[in-house]
């Protein structure tokens, strides 16, 4: 790892950049700072403008507004090839023409570099994405996900100030993607690169990231580190984002706990920003928001231990892998729908009608103002 | 039952096609190995006579001569037209790239007479009507419509991500166009030059407004052997070009696979 004095070094600054394509602002005044050695991911669906940020970093695009600067130096309009970067496009955009040695080559060669170091560098870097025996191959006698090394270790070797990396695993499988995340963390828990990592996929985020920055529409909506954004999304957007799916409208806030709707009480474990008791708002919760109680029939039903206690009527159910997924009508006069999932088999899995009970948790549960829909 | 029938007249059809296409340059090729009557059909002698003839004669040697510097030389020339054009065309950001593009082809649409009486009205006062320069000028113009087309089929399909990764990691644009571009757009260049080449090789109707009597190239003498004095030789000439033409072709088609780009 880095010491502390360069990990204290601002490596890369976005100074309210802005981008605008035919009168769209497609980029709307966006500050980031990132560390030296900080793996940073731009998380967004698409149009959101991560791409179009990545872009900016690298020199592909030029703001309309704003800076991009560098180690202290404004790069703005510096062209793409005198940036020193690095980058993993997500089609690989490997040269067909050549061979991986050659592809790994390439920047070193564009540069100038002495002919002995440019050696050494290839032969280190084939080896860190363990492709030394395929140096020879041209790429499309590759597989996916050895191209995709082969495109790390290309970005890699020119040993770049910032290393871009463009949704560089949503053209593998499953399998392959888990193994890339695994080999991109190792990789830079072992070189310490500073990295940007556009993506949509928020578990990649998660996985790799010392910083997340969640987009929407030009603007980010938080920045800050995975734990914080998981435990606390401060708008709807990101919480619909990292998995709180589900939603209860029609709710008011009572206090800095709960919730109510009709005459039911529900806890709530994170509050959007601006979020005030008295609140007209809306609920969204994780799958994990439901604790079921029990499965059983009517007698235990009737039995009120639990004060807490919600009844629902199940109206789907389904499994996913090894968890139970069920789709709850919830009564009690909520009259709303959610899905919830068990992280068991639920054997037998319960019928459509079923009645059952469930209690709120209350750190799957955040609640926002007004009707979320702006 | 009924695939059966399809398909034995699919056959028929092919057949007839084919023997349309394929009839005279079988008919030249018959009619060359007859040295007394090339009007006879078929043929009732059979010798080398017209060939042996034909590497002897001064004329047609000289205009084989003349029409191969011709059509290298435009080839050169309208290859370059062709890449600086094709490349603009294709990623240049400049207004009323459609009609550019058009006016690129536009000899091919134009009737070639008269791009001919063009050429004469340009060359005449220019002092060069008749000059090899004239002529090697007015073909350039006409094949390069050839080029330019195939070079900006292969410029579409040529990704420029690749382009953007060569310059992300540290190549200046013109370094990128020549070691990631050109390479993978040479096989277009050649098929389309090999294209032009033969056309060049094959022009009459512009040529013949530019000729004079030191510059005959292989077509107008073509056309002389047959119109003043009905000289056999002239069949074996026309299978040899017809025999260059299919080895070009098969070239083209089985190393270079010109049918991506047409």
């Amino acid at each position: 790892m880095a010491g502390s004095d360069i990990s204290l070094k601002t490596s890369i600054s976005l100074d309210s950049i802005t981008k605008i394509y035919k009168g769209n602002t497609v980029i709307d005044h966006i500050d980031l700072d990132l560390q030296e050695g900080e793996f940073l991911s731009l998380l967004g669906p698409s149009g959101s403008g991560k791409t179009t940020i990545l872009r900016m970093v690298a020199g592909l695009v030029t703001p309309d507004e704003g800076k991009v600067i560098l180690r202290g130096e404004d790069i703005s309009f510096t062209p793409p090839n005198k940036r020193n970067m690095g980058m993993v496009f997500q089609q690989y955009a490997l040269f067909p023409h050549m061979t991986i040695q050659e592809n790994v080559t390439y920047g070193l060669k564009a540069r100038k570099l002495p002919k002995a170091e440019i050696t050494e560098r290839v032969q280190k870097y084939l080896e860190l994405v363990d492709l030394k025996h395929l140096a020879g191959r041209r790429p499309r006698e590759l597989s996916g996900g050895q191209q995709q090394r082969v495109s790390l270790a290309r970005a890699l070797a020119v040993e770049p100030v910032v290393l871009l990396f463009d949704e560089p695993l949503s053209n593998l499988d499953v399998r392959l993607k888990e193994q890339m995340l695994k080999e991109i963390r190792h990789l830079h828990r072992k070189l310490g690169f500073t990295a940007i990592y556009v993506t949509h996929d928020q578990n990649e985020a998660l996985y790799l990231s010392d910083k997340i920055a969640v987009l929407n529409k030009g603007k980010i909506e938080q920045f800050s580190s995975p734990e914080e954004i998981l435990k606390n999304p401060t708008s709807a957007f990101v919480a619909d984002f990292f998995g709180y799916t589900n939603r209860i409208e029609n709710v008011v806030l009572m206090d800095e706990q709960t919730a109510q709707i009709g005459d039911v009480k529900i806890p709530v474990g994170h509050l959007g920003i601006d979020a005030h008791p008295n609140d007209q708002g809306f609920l969204l919760l994780r799958l994990n928001a439901a604790q079921i109680l029990d499965l059983q029939n009517q007698q235990t039903f009737m039995d009120e231990k639990e004060a807490t206690a919600i009844r629902a009527e199940i109206r789907d159910s389904r499994y996913l892998g090894d968890e139970t997924e069920l789709r709850l009508h919830i009564r009690d006069g909520i009259e709303q729908e959610i899905t919830v999932k068990l992280p068991q088999m639920l054997t037998p899995l319960p019928p459509e009608g079923m009645q059952i009970r469930f209690r709120f948790q209350a750190e799957a549960i955040c609640f926002y103002k007004g009707d979320g829909r702006t | 039952m009924l695939a059966k029938v399809g398909k034995t007249v699919t056959f028929i059809y092919v057949t007839i096609i084919l023997l349309f296409i394929l009839a005279p340059l079988f008919m030249i090729l018959l009619v060359s190995f007859n040295p007394t009557n090339m009007f006879q059909f078929p043929p009732d002698t059979f010798s080398f006579q017209n060939y042996t003839q034909l590497f002897q004669d001064e004329r047609i040697l000289s205009s084989i001569g003349l029409s191969v510097f011709i059509g290298l030389v435009s080839t050169i020339i309208a290859s370059f037209i062709g890449l600086f054009a094709a490349v603009g065309l294709v990623r240049g950001k400049l207004p009323g790239k459609n009609l550019l593009e058009s006016l690129f082809l536009g000899p091919l649409i134009v009737p070639l007479v008269t791009t001919g009486i063009g050429f004469l009205l340009i060359f005449v006062p220019l002092g060069l009507a008749g000059s090899p320069t004239a002529i090697i000028l007015a073909h350039s113009v006409v094949i390069s419509p050839y080029i330019i087309r195939i070079l900006i089929a292969s410029m579409r399909q040529f990704d420029p991500v690749q382009e953007e990764a060569a310059i992300v990691h540290g190549a200046s644009p013109l370094y990128a166009f020549a070691t990631i571009v050109f390479p993978q757009l040479l096989p277009a260049l050649l098929s389309g030059a090999i294209l032009s080449f033969l056309v060049s090789l094959d022009e009459y109707t512009v040529t013949v407004f530019l000729t004079q009597a030191e510059t005959v190239t292989l077509p107008i003498q073509i056309y002389q052997l047959v119109s003043v004095d009905i000289n056999p030789v002239v069949t074996a000439l026309a299978s040899v070009m017809v025999i260059l033409a299919f080895v070009l072709i098969t070239i083209l088609e089985k190393r270079l696979q010109i049918h991506k780009y047409l």
